[in-house]
């Protein structure tokens, strides 16, 4: 499938420092992108760049299969940029927010269309009111809805999610999986490790750099040292304990669970709570799942 | 553990004018527990972080923090309290040294209890290094040690880690897990579900009411016989459709391009498929996952049809 935009090797530099360095991505119809590490990881300045509002110092852009040189014009038409802090004019009803950005983008208004998207959106019975008077989760709703107003082929959001309640979470979630499924091109950045699951692909990021990049399940599969899970009342204590022996890896305390990697590739839980047993630890060990967490941090330490 | 508790707040409460930041909230924390306040930005936490540690007067409700009551007594409640503010005030152009050296003096920390926090928190190799120098972690680390040097031992934190990349992050919690085992009381606030695991004990706060309390294995007993099924399938759209009008499902949302369906009471993940295969969707992908704490929050919180902050 032709991707609607691709990148390879983006490099950007602010002055002496390097924002962003080696970034890829394809995004393609249908399909939603997770770009996801913490703040100064670079997402904001990768999203900008795909927009062409910052120009890259190394890499290329291409749209619809062509290299682009100077992509602004071409990719306003093409993508909604959604960043952090959207524009709406809060004196202006949801219904003017709409009409504003339609003849933004030179857009004949289509009644027919904007019924839809205020469908979608769950925000039809409110069109009179004033943005102003919405509610965070409403507000966000409408500027998706003002970023779609031009018929974009693709949307690009930064964070659209932080800081905001579970349920209006959920929701964004849903209408993304919603407008994927009627091959909209879709890159959502995003602080939150645990939204990698509602992607088809993700790109993880950390100080400029892309640390993994795949399909999560792909990711998380290919995680190098099993994670094995132990249930302890005092797990700190337990920490300490398995510390000690000198052979663990990794020991993190969740809560009452302690989370363990070992360094020798073949351990399995059977094998982790004999060596504890010979140590004269008693213990549960059971296999974990691993969280991209943990992924993140093997790919970063190494 | 004490059975007093050592924080203990009842009908909290706090108006800016005709605003209900904070609306009649209780809260219990145990000693030496970790306590998360868990909710989106906007939704109070801050505001009964500030209240419990002392610096804002609340409209009504009272507060023992250590067994002083707040209101009464600021000062002495001042002095049993470490506050991490959401955005600590470090001297950019001192040294990390020269910086806990200005808030040992504020707080009359000792050299010892300095040196034995600066060891916990690793942060010897960068004392001699400036403020702005380091990375965002160790400012952070640097942030909390500030606030640790007389020996709280009651310690507030304000989304610590906001912002904190995950190696930070869990480097981070490693440390807290390691003050409460020592007998620090710890209240921090945050917006990340998935740090809900690490606590002891958990409030959700929304518009400025807790909604829901509990430990978190509390919280998943409550969801033990509820089974949630995720589906992978091309066509994800069709297929919820077909799902959410069969007998099988309670609820299914749209988790990105995955559905997440609950099984009716007593129904398992073969009748998921089951009804799906039936409606001609062969190559769905089904498989039982465990409630994540966005779910067993949702369940808990919202009514059916309502959203989250509504209109």
């Amino acid at each position: 499938m032709t991707a609607v935009l691709a990148a390879s090797g983006l490099e950007v530099r602010y002055g002496g420092r390097v924002a962003l360095r080696g970034f890829g991505v394809a995004l393609e119809p249908g399909r939603l992108v997770g770009m996801i590490g913490p703040d100064g990881a670079g997402k904001t300045t990768a999203i900008r760049t795909l927009c062409g509002l910052v120009r890259p110092s190394a890499g290329t852009i291409e749209i619809e299969g062509r290299a682009v040189a100077h992509p602004r014009k071409v990719i306003a038409r093409l993508v909604g940029y959604m960043p952090q802090r959207f524009s709406l004019y809060t004196d202006l009803t949801i219904d003017e927010n709409i009409a504003f950005y339609a003849r933004l983008h030179g857009m004949r208004r289509s009644r027919p269309r904007e019924r839809d998207l205020l469908e979608k959106m769950g925000l039809a019975e409110f069109r009179g009111r004033l943005a102003g008077r919405l509610s965070g989760g409403m507000k966000q709703k409408l500027a998706l809805l003002c970023v779609l107003v031009h018929e974009p082929s693709l949307i690009m959001m930064d964070e659209p999610t932080t800081g905001v309640d579970p349920v209006s979470r959920r929701e964004l979630w849903r209408i993304l999986g919603e407008l994927a499924a009627q091959s909209m091109s879709i890159l959502v950045a995003t602080p939150y490790l645990d939204e990698a699951e509602r992607c088809h692909e993700v790109v993880l990021m950390h100080e400029g750099r892309t640390i993994l990049r795949g399909e999560p399940e792909a990711i998380v599969a290919g995680i190098s040292h099993p994670v094995f899970e132990i249930p302890a009342a005092d797990a700190f204590a337990a920490k300490e304990a398995i510390s000690r022996l000198g052979w663990a890896r990794t020991v993190h305390v969740f809560g009452s669970r302690l989370h363990l990697t070992t360094s020798e590739a073949g351990d399995t839980a059977a094998s982790v709570g004999r060596k504890l047993l010979a140590a004269g630890i008693e213990a549960d060990v059971r296999p974990a799942i691993p969280s991209l967490e943990d992924v993140f941090i093997e790919a970063v330490s190494g | 553990m004490s059975a007093d508790p050592a924080i203990e707040a009842t009908g909290l409460t706090r108006k800016f004018g005709r605003f209900v930041a904070v609306d009649r909230v209780d809260i219990r924390v145990r000693r030496g527990s970790i306590f998360g306040f868990l909710g989106p930005n906007g939704s109070g936490k801050t505001t009964a972080i500030r209240m419990l540690s002392g610096l804002l007067r609340p409209t009504a409700g009272s507060i023992l923090v250590d067994g002083i009551d707040v209101r009464r007594h600021p000062e002495e409640a001042k002095r049993r309290i470490g506050y991490m503010t959401q955005h600590f005030s470090l001297y950019e152009e001192l040294t990390l040294d020269e910086n806990l050296d200005f808030y040992c003096g504020i707080y009359s920390g000792s050299r010892s209890r300095r040196d034995e926090m600066v060891e916990m928190l690793a942060l010897g190799p960068y004392l001699g290094r400036q403020a702005r120098e380091v990375p965002g972690g160790i400012r952070q680390k640097l942030s909390l040690c500030s606030v640790v040097l007389h020996d709280p031992p009651i310690l507030f934190l304000d989304e610590p880690t906001a912002g904190v990349d995950p190696v930070s992050r869990r480097a981070f919690w490693d440390i807290i897990t390691e003050l409460s085992h020592r007998g620090t009381t710890v209240f921090l606030t945050t917006h990340f579900l998935d740090e809900a695991e690490y606590c002891h004990d958990l409030g959700f706060i929304r518009a400025g009411r807790v909604l829901v309390g509990g430990s978190p294995s509390d919280l998943r007993q409550r969801f033990a016989d509820t089974v949630l099924v995720e589906v992978q399938t091309p066509d994800f759209a069709a297929a919820e459709r077909v799902l959410a009008s069969s007998g099988a499902v309670a609820d299914t949302y749209l988790h990105g391009p995955r559905i997440h369906a609950f099984a009716r009471p007593g129904l398992t993940e073969a009748d998921v498929r089951h009804v799906l295969e039936g409606a001609g969707h062969e190559r769905a992908q089904v498989r039982t996952i465990p409630l994540s704490m966005e779910d067993i929050f949702i369940s808990l919180t919202a009514s059916p049809g309502e959203g989250g902050d509504g209109p």
